[in-house]
């Protein structure tokens, strides 16, 4: 333990139980961004049955993306590629 | 059997279900805590509070052990398809519950502090190297983040944009949340527990959960010890009165996909055993409304040519058949998705030759 500097949301950020509650922390974050996007945007383009569902219901979505969006990011490019491609 | 997307894509049996579970679940968590107030009392009492956390924190055990069991209960006996049908939906309740256990443990113990609620769940007065000082919640929380990712991706959508393959592997982290959710109650409240009946009930589940999926194996396991040649040019897979009316029948074909037989009206029909859906095992299922109906989902193809009414557009694969005398013979390669095959009927004029041996 280094001292009890508070950092980061009452957390002494230098043991390694903060620097994984802030990696997740991160992870949540970049994952809210990234399904943003994905939801209002990107997923038109890749799906048709949703791009006819309203963005209300798009959002429903949005929970998914963040839990597992190195894995929507990895696809949503894969699709969008063999879309262009064909 | 996705057209367009909803928020929930409920129909009046799935909302019947939920509607059940949820008030069977709101039912045991206000009586265990009326119970335990009305046995705890004075100096044993115990807060409203730690009541909610315990009865939130059970009732997604249960739960979870109800849908662990779900899958291989429908593979021993049919009788149980009627609960597999919407098993998402009681996944979804069961990460609130958890959720709910979570975030009000959460608030009781470490809200209003100077230090953040999540910092105590990692040091504090936890010791790393110590069964009874050992930070269960930890557990708790690797569970409850797993149980998250497979409720948020528990949608239709996700199944289409992840592939069924990969949607099944996802889920199948199922098991890695039970052990941490195991090892989160073992390092936890068995600590502090005396009495015997947790324990006892978190042995008995886990015995459960683990002999129903080697009893299941074992039933998967038998047919395939019957499976036939697939190079024979037709095959013969019974009598046709083997096959009972508008119910499936599983055939085993070596090195091969199994096979889907239905009986409906006159005629006989083969179609792949897996659903387009999930896998599901079709011919454990039967004819509804026409259509040969998933056990598992309820998604339905027409028997003749392995598409789903419209306006869906599920496809699975066809097989011929044909009928001599009282045999039923199956051609054991596969049509491409969809490809009508006109039913078998009884012939009057069987014929032996070509009959591949059984």
């Amino acid at each position: 333990m280094m001292g009890s500097c508070v950092l980061y949301c009452g957390i002494d950020i230098m043991t390694p139980a903060s620097i994984f509650l802030i990696l997740l922390g991160m992870y949540f974050a970049v994952g809210t961004v990234i399904g943003l996007v994905f939801v209002i945007i990107g997923i038109r383009k890749i799906d048709p049955v949703a791009a006819g569902a309203p963005l209300r219901v798009r959002f429903i979505f949005l929970p998914g993306t963040i839990s597992i969006w190195p894995i929507v990011l990895y696809l949503w490019r894969t699709k969008l590629k063999a879309g262009s491609s064909s | 059997m996705t057209v367009s997307y909803t928020w929930v894509q409920w129909n009046k049996h799935k909302k019947i279900y939920d509607l059940i579970m949820l008030a069977l679940s709101l039912i045991f968590v206000a009586t265990f805590i009326l119970t335990s107030t009305l046995v705890y009392k004075d100096d044993e009492a115990i807060s409203a509070m730690i009541l909610a956390i315990r009865a939130f924190g059970i009732l997604a055990i249960i739960l979870l052990h109800i849908i662990l069991c779900i899958g291989p209960l429908t593979r021993i006996t049919p009788l149980m398809s009627p609960i597999l049908y919407n098993r998402r939906h009681l996944g979804v309740m069961m990460f609130f519950a958890a959720l709910i256990h979570a975030g009000l443990a959460l608030l009781f113990y470490g809200a209003f502090g100077v230090r953040s609620p999540f910092a105590g769940l990692f040091d504090g007065y936890h010791a790393y190297t110590s069964i009874s000082g050992f930070p269960f919640e930890i557990m708790g929380l690797f569970a409850l983040l797993i149980l998250f990712v497979m409720a948020s991706t528990s949608h239709d959508f996700w199944l289409a944009f992840l592939t069924p393959c990969l949607w099944k592997s996802l889920h199948m982290l199922v098991y890695l949340a039970y052990a941490f959710v195991l090892l989160h109650v073992v390092f936890g409240a068995l600590q502090s527990e005396r009495h015997p009946a947790l324990a006892t009930a978190l042995i008995a589940g886990a015995v459960t959960v683990f002999a129903l999926h080697i009893v299941s194996g074992l039933k998967e396991f038998k047919p395939s010890l019957q499976a036939q040649e697939a190079d024979a040019p037709w095959i013969d897979i019974g009598l046709v009165n083997d096959f009972p009316m508008d119910q499936g029948r599983v055939v085993c074909i070596a090195n091969q996909e199994r096979v889907a037989i239905f009986r409906h009206n006159d005629g006989i029909s083969a179609l792949s055993n897996v659903c387009a859906h999930q896998a599901g095992p079709l011919g454990e299922g039967r004819i509804v409304n026409g259509c040969v109906t998933c056990p598992w989902h309820g998604y339905q193809y027409h028997a003749d040519n392995g598409q789903s009414p419209p306006p869906y557009t599920e496809r699975i694969p066809t097989y011929e058949l044909r009928i001599e005398g009282e045999r039923v013979l199956l051609n054991p390669q596969p049509n491409p998705p969809g490809t009508p095959v006109t039913p078998a009927v009884r012939s009057s004029e069987p014929s032996s030759d070509e009959v591949g041996e059984t």
